[in-house]
């Protein structure tokens, strides 16, 4: 019964046709006033959109040489204290009911792998898994090197980590010199989402709840921080930012791997999270590591 | 296959030959139906059934109506006249009956593109 009151007023429909009770005849949807509405106001966006971005472009040509560069920040050399031990600064702090921990590597210098680094490796201090492995080819997401070496492509994230000469900078850009220094000084690079950029908090687009993991330029220092619950990563950018982060990208969140050594007088001890996955999707797995500054 | 729209209830029985219903009107929760001959008779059913009675009791000669919004179901062997932008159109056997009834302009186009279609 509900069929036969289903039309609308500017519908017709024939009674009677063969298979279905009715037929009606509605109009075409690009005879549809709404569907023309529709089509100018998503060309003038589209029109809009590529004014906005040539400007945009055009400013960001005249600050460089090389691209596209957004922002970036100056680059950050690890903490070093003098006669202390490496090791890792831990303290637990609560933003907006957002539980974090934050992880400050001393006196270690940072650098990238691939593959799961060895807990047993006394030189190492600090492992957090980097860029995202995509699922369709395992290949590492976004643009990656290591130590001077190209592996991977792409700027699929708009953030990214240089490591050049043991020195952090993080930024947000669609391309940047870094990347191309990186490969010139047997740097590192990797692409991740960017979360703080100059104080302030970027919207992403995951909106899902899990433990969240970043790394942070904070108080001129970097360091990483830990969600202790799950979160969503707008909240846990916005506490970031209101924890006075004035740069910061994503780490591999959820049940990502890594582990973090503390030492205090002739002790030590090693704090792992998430877990190993041996499948051949994670080969080429990868980290950003502190490890024991030689100097 | 009948060639009459029979309508029943616990009091009454009415035929109406397909040939003889010219259109149906809603009036809330009743209808009125036109007749050649210029009668009107009201019932206690709805347009949306008397669309099913129609579609179940004619089958395919049923195609011989069309429901034209909320509020019509007309016999199209005597639509005489649509004019979509007046929001008119006149059912007539050109002899013994005319009339004039409105719709959406939008339905009307429709319509009218229905039998443009049909030449």
């Amino acid at each position: 019964m509900s069929d036969y009151n289903d039309i609308k007023d500017n519908e017709i429909r024939i009674i009677g046709n063969a298979d279905q009770p009715t037929e009606t005849l509605r109009k075409p949807f690009y005879r549809k006033w709404w569907f023309w509405v529709a089509l100018v106001g998503l060309i003038a966006l589209a029109v809009a959109n590529w004014l906005l971005t040539r400007n945009i472009n055009r400013k960001m040509a005249a600050t460089s040489e090389v691209g596209i560069v957004e922002k970036e920040s100056a680059p950050i050399a690890p903490t070093i204290v003098q006669a202390e031990p490496a090791t890792v600064l831990v303290r637990d702090t609560s933003v907006n009911d957002v539980q974090m921990r934050i992880y400050t590597p001393v006196n270690a210098v940072p650098e990238l792998c691939i593959g799961y680094p060895d807990p047993k490796d006394n030189t190492l201090v600090l492992a957090f898994q980097a860029a995202d492995i995509r699922a369709d080819n395992h290949e590492i997401l976004g643009a990656f090197v290591l130590k001077g070496e190209m592996l991977s492509r792409g700027r699929s994230k708009k953030g990214f980590c240089a490591i050049i000469d043991g020195k952090i900078q993080l930024g947000m850009a669609e391309s940047t010199p870094l990347l191309e220094e990186a490969t010139e000084k047997e740097g590192y690079f990797f692409r991740q989402y960017p979360l703080v950029l100059e104080g302030k908090m970027v919207e992403n687009k995951p909106k899902n709840k899990a433990l969240r993991h970043a790394l942070c330029e904070w108080n001129g220092s970097i360091v990483t921080v830990s969600s202790m619950e799950k979160e969503s990563l707008h909240d846990f950018a916005q506490a970031l930012a209101d924890l006075g982060v004035q740069n910061a990208i994503y780490l591999v969140g959820a049940d990502s791997y890594g582990f973090c050594r503390t030492q205090s007088n002739e002790t030590s001890e090693t704090v792992f999270w998430g877990e190993k996955k041996n499948d051949k999707m994670f080969e080429k797995v990868n980290f950003i590591v502190w490890r024991i500054n030689e100097m | 296959m009948s060639d009459h729209l029979t309508l029943s209830n616990a009091n009454e029985l009415i035929r109406i030959p397909a040939e003889s219903l010219v259109y149906v009107a809603s009036e809330g929760n009743y209808s009125d139906i036109y007749t050649r001959n210029g009668e009107k008779r009201t019932v206690t059913i709805q347009l949306g059934a008397i669309e099913e009675l129609i579609h179940k009791q004619f089958h395919t000669d049923g195609n011989l109506f069309v429901r034209i919004g909320k509020s019509l179901i007309v016999n199209m062997e005597f639509v005489h006249y649509i004019n979509p932008a007046k929001r008119q159109i006149v059912l007539s056997d050109s002899h013994t009956f005319k009339f004039s009834l409105e719709a959406s302009k939008e339905a009307l186009r429709e319509l009218k593109n229905y039998f443009e279609k049909q030449l």
